[in-house]
């Protein structure tokens, strides 16, 4: 009895208990779950693999790796994950790159300090491909090359504000307990090895089919179009842009300076032609380019010319090429002067022609346009180094905003955004842009006091939607001027290459999905515009069309498509050498 | 820790009852038999009472006191339903002895299926409460509570499910004992254990109060396997053989 007497004391202390306690309750399984882990979300660094070897990051073996989270300047005595601000990255990877203690790193987007520039590449991108001796002129002055550096640790790039917030929380909360349990632990599932171990370079990757090749689809229209099965031939001037970027995130290359504002100028360009009348009776053909693939390699350059010299482009009188216009990089001149970059051994007459076209244009438009430095070894990285490669007296320019090393602080850098380009050096680009073009189309026949020539201009609202449209994130490629030509598979658009899945003998047209999304817009945008002017009675399609002069346009989830005549197409691959392919 | 953690609290929970189940259960099917059928009786009784509670929660802080008591008070309504089915079992084993000229049951037997029959019920306990909390556990990380520093949420949660594994299993044995000799103080024991232990795990609610919670259940559980190892030993040499 006593006992029982005992246990109701007992019972009426317990009573009062439900009331002392507080704290945070769990109410499920999953909700427990939900606070042991939290999903940091990231853009990775991946792994590379070249002729010589591999680039960039992955984890070191072929299982995930994880590690307790520190902030850059903590003590690394035993395995970690560091949190590095992105303005240090390249200092604590030469410190502690080869630190074994290095498990994995998260970077911070950093709020860059004005002045700082951080390109990932080269200061002489892509000097290989060079077509002059000099490969040792900085053309990239912020160049660190870390996008071209093997490491062998997992990379991630946080830029959220929220996910960096969490990320620093943690790595305090680890640094307060000392090395006591428990701690919180970042894990890297960045396994990114060839499938096949033994094939660390693209030969042997590609042979053994355990990796993936990058590529993709450039396109190219004729202005104004042509009847495919008997084509008129005429000298044919290129006006070309390249479209995609690289940098050390594979998907962070926004690219927006470069070069991404050669193709916008190129684009607005060619709306601004579009209402120019009787084109058709210009002695020269334009034929406009955009390729991608360029930042890796020059891979959409040297594909068009691999496939014009086996004549694959005969079907629209494109055999051979008379003069090269290239847009490159045009967002932010200043005091709207571009330079005109050519190379010595180009063709005086034709090179010359190509330039008073442009000290013409510039005069009609309130802008400057200057020759390069006569001291540059040649022309600046671009796709004009392919054709110079293959044929020296090219007459071809490059138009840039730069005359003797980047302006662009940013090239190839997570940081080439929208805040990198400004409206009116776009606007104004795209005018001296289109005007050259028509002064060269006409072979000068045109004055340049012309009404003609007066009334091309250049639409400065189509410019900034093609801004906000390439570079923003809502609406991103949701915007209305990227909704009336098609659906864009993605929100935002990166202009990382990508790696060609396709069966190269598909005809892109057929299937839009594998095409991305910026390279979709261009293909559409320029069929619309060099189309032969809307009638009524155009036949609606979803994919392709009857009548072999005319391709789909405007095709998308919530309306069908126009077939118009227009010689617009993305260019397929035909079968060449593995190693052309992928970098 | 991942899997090793996984199946070490695993272990820490149910380890003694895969003793036990192979040690004293096995060797008889019709044991095993009583464990699980004693296993669905009382995790029918806990989801009536989870289904009932279900609708009041989440609640104010209190409502956990209504909670255990009448789910405990539920709980040993069943155990006398359970003891009465059993004698209504135990009848018909006999009829079914005397046909087969075996011998009837004995009180060894009646403490054999009580044990048995408790080793049902905290299987069941563990089960429900224990195992669905323990399975993140085997995943690679781990949790500690606010108001528990000193030991992961799936090591108490484990440590408390083998405290009422062994609370139930010899719970049934001093309840089959009292009901059989009608002794008031031991049929009141069982359930005022059971209230207390219940009750007792609501410390763990408190800062730091895992750290008292724990052993305060395993205190509960002490006293109940020496309380009922003593009529055990007090009983069983006198009456040994002797019919029911």
């Amino acid at each position: 009895m006593a006992a029982i007497a005992r246990a109701w004391g007992l019972l009426l202390l317990l009573l009062l208990l439900p009331w002392l306690a507080h704290g945070s309750s769990i109410k499920s399984v999953p909700e427990l779950e939900s606070r042991m882990y939290a999903s940091l979300a990231g853009f990775p660094c991946v792994r590379w693999l070249n002729l010589t070897g591999e680039l960039g990051c992955a984890n070191p073996g072929h299982g995930a790796v994880s590690a307790p989270i520190l902030r850059m300047g903590d003590a690394l005595d035993s395995p970690a994950t560091v949190l590095v601000p992105a303005e240090s990255f390249e200092e604590f990877v030469d410190r502690f790159g080869d630190d074994k203690n290095v498990v994995g790193v998260l970077v911070e987007n950093g709020s860059q300090a004005p002045g700082f520039g951080a390109s990932d590449d080269a200061r002489f991108p892509q000097a290989e491909f060079a077509p002059y001796e000099n490969q040792s002129w900085v053309w990239n002055p912020f160049g660190s090359g870390m996008m071209h550096r093997r490491l062998n640790f997992p990379v991630f790039f946080l830029s959220s504000p929220e996910n960096i917030e969490l990320a620093r929380r943690l790595a305090s909360q680890n640094v307060e307990k000392g090395s006591k349990r428990p701690a919180n632990v970042v894990e890297f599932n960045d396994v990114m090895q060839t499938t096949k171990t033994g094939t660390p370079t693209t030969e042997s990757c590609l042979g053994e089919l355990s990796c993936l090749p990058l590529g993709g689809y450039s396109v190219m229209s004729t202005f104004p179009p042509v009847n495919v099965s008997h084509p008129t031939v005429k000298p044919v001037v290129l006006a070309m842009a390249s479209v995609d970027s690289a940098t050390f995130f594979r998907d962070v290359a926004p690219g927006a300076d470069s070069p991404m504002s050669g193709v916008i100028a190129l684009l607005a360009a060619v709306d601004a032609l579009s209402h120019v009348p009787d084109f058709d009776s210009f002695l020269k053909r334009l034929v406009f380019l955009v390729f991608t693939g360029e930042a890796r390699g020059y891979l959409g350059s040297r594909q068009f010319l691999a496939q014009l010299k086996k004549g694959a482009f005969a079907d629209y009188g494109l055999t051979s090429i008379h003069q090269i216009l290239e847009v490159g990089s045009v967002g932010q001149a200043s005091e709207a002067t571009f330079f005109v970059h050519k190379q010595a051994t180009a063709a005086a007459v034709d090179t010359q022609q190509i330039i008073d076209a442009l000290y013409l244009s510039a005069s009609s438009t309130d802008s400057t346009v200057k020759l390069a430095n006569e001291d540059n070894p040649g022309i600046p990285p671009s796709s004009l180094m392919t054709f110079v490669h293959n044929d020296p007296t090219v007459a071809g320019v490059v138009i840039e905003e730069f005359d003797t090393a980047f302006t662009n602080k940013y090239y190839n850098s997570v940081d080439d955004n929208s805040s990198n380009v400004n409206l009116p050096s776009l606007v104004v680009a795209a005018s001296l842009v289109a005007r050259s073009l028509v002064l060269l189309a006409s072979d000068n026949n045109l004055r340049f006091d012309s009404p003609i020539f007066e009334s091309i201009q250049v639409n400065m609202s189509l410019v900034e939607e093609m801004v906000n449209c390439f570079f923003g994130t809502s609406p991103g490629m949701r915007c209305s001027l990227v909704e009336s030509l098609m659906t864009a598979s993605h929100d935002v658009a990166n202009h990382y290459v990508g790696v060609f899945q396709a069966d190269p003998s598909v005809s892109p047209n057929s299937m839009p999905e594998v095409i991305d999304d910026t390279t979709r817009f261009v293909w559409n945008f320029l069929a619309d515009r060099t189309a032969l002017p809307r009638e009524d009675l155009h036949e609606k399609c979803t994919l392709v069309c009857k009548n072999p002069d005319e391709v789909c346009v405007g095709a998308t989830q919530s309306q069908l498509g126009q077939c118009r005549v227009s010689s617009t197409r993305a260019y397929d691959w035909t079968v060449v050498a593995v190693e052309h392919l992928c970098y | 820790m991942g899997l090793v953690a996984g199946f070490g609290y695993f272990l820490i929970a149910l380890g003694p009852a895969l003793t036990i189940f192979g040690s004293s259960v096995a060797p008889k099917p019709f044991l095993i038999l009583t464990v699980l059928a004693s296993a669905l009786v009382w995790l029918a009784s806990l989801n009536i009472a989870a289904i009932v509670w279900r609708a009041f929660l989440p609640g104010p802080s209190w409502v956990f006191l209504l909670i255990l008591t009448t789910s405990v008070a539920l709980q040993e309504a069943f155990r006398l339903l359970y003891w009465h089915l059993y004698l209504k079992i135990e009848k018909y084993l006999n009829v079914l002895a005397t046909k087969l000229s075996k011998p009837q049951c004995n009180y060894l037997d009646r403490l054999e299926i009580a044990l048995a029959s408790g080793v049902g019920h905290g299987l069941a306990h563990a089960v429900f409460f224990g195992l669905s909390i323990i399975a993140p556990a085997f995943g690679p990380a781990t949790y500690y509570t606010s108001s528990c520093k000193q030991m992961p949420l799936f090591l108490v949660s484990a440590l408390s499910s083998l405290a009422f594994f062994l609370l139930h299993t010899f719970s049934m044995v001093i309840a089959f004992n009292a009901y059989t000799y009608d002794n008031i103080s031991q049929k009141l024991f069982v359930p005022i254990m059971h209230l207390g232990a219940a009750l007792l795990t609501l410390v763990n609610l408190l800062p730091n109060g895992c750290t008292a919670g724990v052993p305060l259940v395993f205190l509960c559980t002490a006293l109940t396997m020496a309380y009922g190892g003593k009529i055990v030993w007090h009983n069983l040499v006198p009456v040994l053989n002797t019919p029911c």
